[in-house]
Parts: structure tokens; sequence; C-alpha cells
């Protein structure tokens, strides 16, 4: 198995991350599990649509880019790197049994489907497949390794253990519709935005770079094991492709735009709260884990030292270089970047825009606040559910504001997080 | 009303709450004459959404044509051939009704949707097989529901699904709409509260038992196409927003529609 952390390179001085030549980010199941969750609620039937449809897309030019730079051109070859990538993602296990004509795949601990399971499986049942990033990348593995003039070949999922199904199976048919392809997050396009862009991206502080440096390390040598699971910091983690998980965002929102505007605010509360909920898990995981206290010792009680830590974290994970601008404990605080993974897919993607979009990027700096101000790290349990569900039955609570964009032509991305009204 | 008041037949109004105590997913059964449709007997849910003045002539009429449907199918070429008497099944997503025909009267079981297709047959014949001695041998019609005063006995062939609650002789009449009662009706469970209240009970359910309690009130409006504002007055949502309101939860939760009617 590869260490997956081999596989990713850094892109300076954004605190970004690619693998191969597309942009990615590291992402607990709490994050995936909410954000797709978020889809299907906005779109219902029609989210898995949309999900698969973005997952097919990304796979498509992650893998392409692998196949030319390894110069794979042999199906069973093709499909043998695809298997090994997957699970060097994080994303669990693959089998495939097919040929031109179609055929099926069995996953085995899908990042999704058994992330679903552990995390939902006793309290609710679910009635439908949710392994839409691995159906979408089998859709594109073996599109690639069978390439036909005909069309595409296109997975379902058939069976899945979210569903109490004993396995998760796919079953890929050809469809005659040519793909769609829109524009990709890639790294040399990511370069390209960043010279356009305005001034000079701060530089970490000291305490904010090594806490990066040693996360990175921690992340560059971790193993997933022989299922293609990643479990760090008391979570599934795994790569996604910042298409991926930006084009499912925005395609969402965009529809509900135009579908259902007064539905909009309600949208973005959600994709917001995915990300605040995949940051506190994560970085409190991290800062709350043994092997990151054996390093650093508990976390710091001091509110500014225990920022400064955890805005160093967020370069490691692919999320950017934060710049904390104010902090006022117990009230409020103020992150900024330059260039975040959505904000370069927006740019890339859609353009400017004078709407709200740093969903993000407000999630993360709400998860920054509720581990600063109402969350114990140093008892030396891990950071779970429980820990996250207690901080809305009592204490204070806040709210975030996008105070500048770039996307609105601001010099930075820049977020206000202040105590909630009532 | 008891098993055991033979006595008064003939003498007051039938008492189908004895037939229909203890079958939960039962919503109504009427009797109704297949000529002039007046409500032979009744007895309604309190709670089922089940208007007898609403669909009676409705259902006399579905039956007619039912039997027009049956004769042709049969082949009878006579006008004067015996009108036939088919069992007809209307299947809804929210009920299954079942019409049976016993001489000039039609029974009609309503069932939610939850009950199984096989449980209604077997329900609807047993009410039948106890309904049939006690309704006019004759063609006649009444043209009052005060004609129709027949007061059954539980029959031995109809056996409660729960145990029946003994109650004293000074209990009052029996509980039957023809008449009106004002007891509370005596099968399980109790009388549940107005339908109004409904969207605030589920919404009560649902932050108690959905995961992330904190963001249940934005995933029901979302998923159901209500405004936040919205959710804030549930006792205001009409009839279509609430059906939107219960298959929301029901996606939230992975619940059946079984399942959702029994959220107390």
């Amino acid at each position: 198995m590869t260490p997956f952390g081999h596989l990713v390179r850094e892109v300076p001085p954004y605190g970004l991350l690619s693998l191969g030549d597309q942009l990615v980010t590291y992402q607990c199941h709490h994050h995936s599990l909410f954000l797709d969750q978020t889809v299907s609620d906005a779109l219902g039937g029609e989210g898995w649509a949309v999900r698969r449809q973005a997952a097919f897309e990304a796979s498509h030019a992650l893998l392409t880019s692998f196949y030319a730079e390894f110069g794979v051109i042999d199906p069973e070859e093709r499909i043998e790197l695809a298997v090994e990538l997957f699970a060097a993602m994080g994303h669990g296990r693959l089998v495939f049994e097919v040929t031109a004509e179609g055929g099926t795949v069995r996953g085995h601990e899908l990042h999704y489907g058994a992330g679903f399971r552990e995390k939902y499986g006793s309290v609710l049942r679910n009635r439908r497949p949710v392994d839409t990033f691995a159906a979408g990348f089998v859709s594109a593995a073996a599109s690639l390794a069978f390439p036909s003039d005909w069309g595409t070949l296109e997975a379902d999922e058939v069976a899945c253990v979210a569903r109490r199904d004993e396995l998760c199976v796919f079953a890929l048919t050809r469809r005659p519709e040519r793909p769609r392809f829109g524009a990709v997050v890639t790294r040399p396009l990511v370069e390209q935005l960043a010279r356009g862009g305005p001034g000079e991206v701060p530089r970490p502080s000291p305490a904010a770079a090594r806490a990066g440096a040693d996360l990175a390390r921690m992340l560059h040598t971790v193993l997933p094991d022989e299922s293609g699971v990643l479990r760090a910091f008391g979570a599934r983690v795994c790569l996604v492709p910042v298409s991926y998980s930006n084009q499912i965002t925005f395609d969402t929102l965009h529809l509900v735009e135009k579908r259902s505007p007064e539905l909009c605010s309600i949208v973005g509360t959600l994709i917001r709260e995915a990300a605040q909920t995949g940051a506190f898990h994560l970085l409190g995981g991290v800062l709350a884990s043994p092997a990151w206290q054996g390093e650093h010792g508990p976390p710091a009680r001091e509110m500014e030292v225990r920022l400064e830590q955890l805005v160093g974290l967020t370069r490691a994970l692919g999320w950017g270089a934060f710049d904390v601008q104010e902090l006022v404990p117990r009230s409020g605080l103020v992150l900024a970047s330059h260039l975040t993974h959505e904000s370069a897919y927006y740019a890339a993607r859609h353009g400017g825009t004078s709407r709200s979009r740093l969903y993000f990027q407000q999630g993360l700096a709400l998860a920054l606040m509720y581990l600063l101000d109402s969350t114990e790290l140093d008892g030396g349990e891990p950071v779970g559910p429980g820990a996250y569900d207690a901080l809305f039955r009592g204490g204070p609570r806040f709210d975030a504001l996008e105070s500048r964009s770039s996307l609105r032509g601001d010099d930075v991305c820049e977020v206000t997080v202040e105590l909630a009204g009532d | 009303m008891s098993g055991t008041e033979p006595a008064a037949a003939m003498a007051g109004p039938i008492a189908l709450d004895g037939l229909a105590y203890g079958i939960d997913l039962l919503d109504a059964v009427l009797v109704f004459h297949l000529g002039d449709a007046h409500v032979h007997a009744l007895w309604v849910r309190p709670d089922g959404g089940v208007r007898a003045e609403d669909v009676v002539t409705t259902l006399r009429d579905a039956y007619r044509v039912g039997q027009f449907a049956s004769k042709r199918l049969m082949g009878a070429s006579s006008p004067r051939a015996e009108a036939p008497a088919p069992l007809i099944t209307l299947e809804l997503p929210q009920r299954t009704v079942l019409l049976r025909r016993i001489r000039a009267y039609v029974v009609a079981c309503v069932f939610d949707a939850a009950m199984p297709l096989g449980m209604v047959r077997v329900i609807a014949a047993r009410l039948a097989a106890a309904l049939e001695p006690e309704l006019p041998l004759g063609q006649e019609s009444t043209d009052a529901a005060t004609k129709a005063r027949v007061v059954l006995p539980l029959p031995a062939a109809v056996p409660p699904l729960r145990p029946v609650a003994v109650h004293s002789a000074d209990e009052g009449p029996p509980h039957t709409l023809t008449f009106g009662s004002s007891l509370p009706r005596r099968s399980r469970p109790p009388p549940p509260p107005t339908e109004g209240e409904r969207p605030s009970r589920l919404l009560a359910y649902l932050e108690a038992h959905a995961p992330e309690p904190h963001m249940v009130r934005h995933r029901l409006a979302l998923r159901a196409g209500l405004t936040l504002a919205a959710l804030d007055r549930p006792e205001a949502l009409g009839p279509e927003a609430i059906v939107l309101v219960e298959t929301a939860v029901q996606d939230i939760l992975g619940i059946d529609r079984a399942e959702l009617r029994r959220i107390p």
C-alpha cells in the first residue's frame, strides 16, 4: 500500500496540496458525509446525479494525469493503478470485474458507506446508497481502461453498506452519451491565478510553521490499512479532489438559487456546517491525539498559542494559508487568506461574484472559535461527535460573516466570527 | 356496548366500534345502501381524516361502475342479468379501501396504506361476515339513518386484536358516529391531538432523534422546500405542507410510512 502522503505535493506558499496535477484536500468522514447529505437534502434524488458527475469529472482528470505521467496504456494496468490510487487516497478497496462491455465492482470499507455505517448506523436506517464518489471514480477508471466512441461506462451502486447491505457493489453499463467535462482546478491553474492575484502571502508564525510541518510529516508517513482505510486523529481521513467537493457545493447552490432562492441561505448554512464539523473533528483530533501530544505536549491553554497551532495545521491539510487578523477571546476572530481551494475553484470555474461564496472558510473560522472557546482538548479523550453536539446544548454560539472576498474584488478572503445575537 | 346484549338488537344503532376495536390501522367502516347511498351505519376513527358525507356517494358510484365493468367482463349481454357483486379494492398512497356488497348494501372498510393488503382482505372479510346477519334482508331503502337501529353484538368470529376492556353497565350508550357519543374511543392508542399539532410533534420528535439536532430545522426546511419562518409556526402549515414535512421526516430518519404514523 502506498502511503498517501508520498503522493501529495505542497503548492507553496498558499497552503494548498496537489495530487498528480489536481488540487486536493484532506477531509474527514464527518465533513464528507454532511456535505453529501446536504446535496441530497437540497436536490433529493437529483443529488446522486450531481455528485456522481462531479466525481466522474474529478476522477477522470486525476487518473488521466497519472496515466500520462507514468505512460500507462494497457487496460489491466490502468485498472490496477486506479485501484492502488483509490486505496492510497484513503477511500477504501475496489475489486474490478469489468470488460469493455461493462461489469461489476465491489467496494470494501468505502469512505462514505463505511463512514456512514460507523457514524450513523446505530441511530439511522439509510434507504439509499451513499458512495457517489466511488461510483464516479470506478466509472472514470473503467471508461479510461476501455475507451470507446460509444460513450462511457456508467456506475450505479446496487448495494451499499450504508443501507445495511453486506457489501458495496457497483454495476457498470455503457451509456451512449458523450462525457461532459468542466474546468478542473489543476496545480498550474492555481499557480497562474496566484500570479495574477494581489500581494504577498504572509509568512506563518514559528509556532504555526512548526505545527504545519509536523502534521505534514505525520501524514507523509501514515499508511492506510489493507482495506485502503486511513484512521487518524479519531476519524476516517481521505484525500478529496477539490474539484469534487466544490463542484457538488456550487452546482447545488446554483440550482437552488435558480429554483428556490428563498432556500439559498439554508443551503449555505448547511454547507458551512459541513466544513465546521469536519474542521472541528479533524483539527481537534490532531491536538487531542497521543501522537501529537507526545511531541508537543498538551494543547496550550493560552488562546493565542493554541490558535497559532491550529492555523498551522490547516496548511498541512491543504485547506489554505490562513492569517489571524484579530482574536477577541470568547467574543470573535477575523480569519483571512489570499487564496483558498474554494476561492481558487470558484474563480477558475465561475469567475467573480458579489454573493457570499466562502462557506468552507466560514466553517473553518467557526470551528477554530469553538476549539478555542468551548472545547477541552487535554483530557486524553478523542474529539468525538458527543463533544461536538455538546457545543450546541449550551454555552456561547457564534456566527460567521464573509467580510471580504477576492471573488468580489477585495485583496483577500476574510471571514469575521462573532457571538451570535441570541 | 358489550357482546352480551342481544336483547337490545333491533332497538339501538349498529355499534361498529366493537368491531373496529383494536384494529389500529383501520380508519373507517361505512355501511351504505347501494341504491340511494344513505348511510346505514358507520364508524370513523376520530383522527383518521375520513368524512363520511364527503365520500359515501362517491364510493357508491365507484361500486356501481365496478359492477358495470364486472358485468361486461363476465360477458353478460342482457341488461336484466343479475348485477354481480365484485369485491373492489382501491389502493391509494395514503389509504386502502375495500368495498364489498352484502345484499342491497355495501360495506366499505378504509385502512391506512401501511396495513398489508393481505391483512386488509382478511379483516374486511371478517367485518363483513359479522355485519351480514344484521343487515336488512330485503331491498328496502331507508331514507334516514334513524332507521338503522341495530346493535351488533361483538361476534365471536371477529376476535379483537387487543384485549377488550370490561366496561360497567352504566357506561352509557355505545359510541357510534351515527348518533354521536360523549365517550372517548376505547381502542388504543388514546385519541391523539388534532392534526394541526402534527407538524409540531414531528419537529420535536425529529429534534430528539435525528443526528446533529442543532441542524435539524435547516435540513427539514430544505427537504420540505419550506422557509425557516414557516417552520417557526408549524401549527399554521396547510395540509400540503404537512405532507411535505412528513416525507422529509421519513427521509431524514430513514423510516417508512407505518413508522411515521406511529410517531406520537
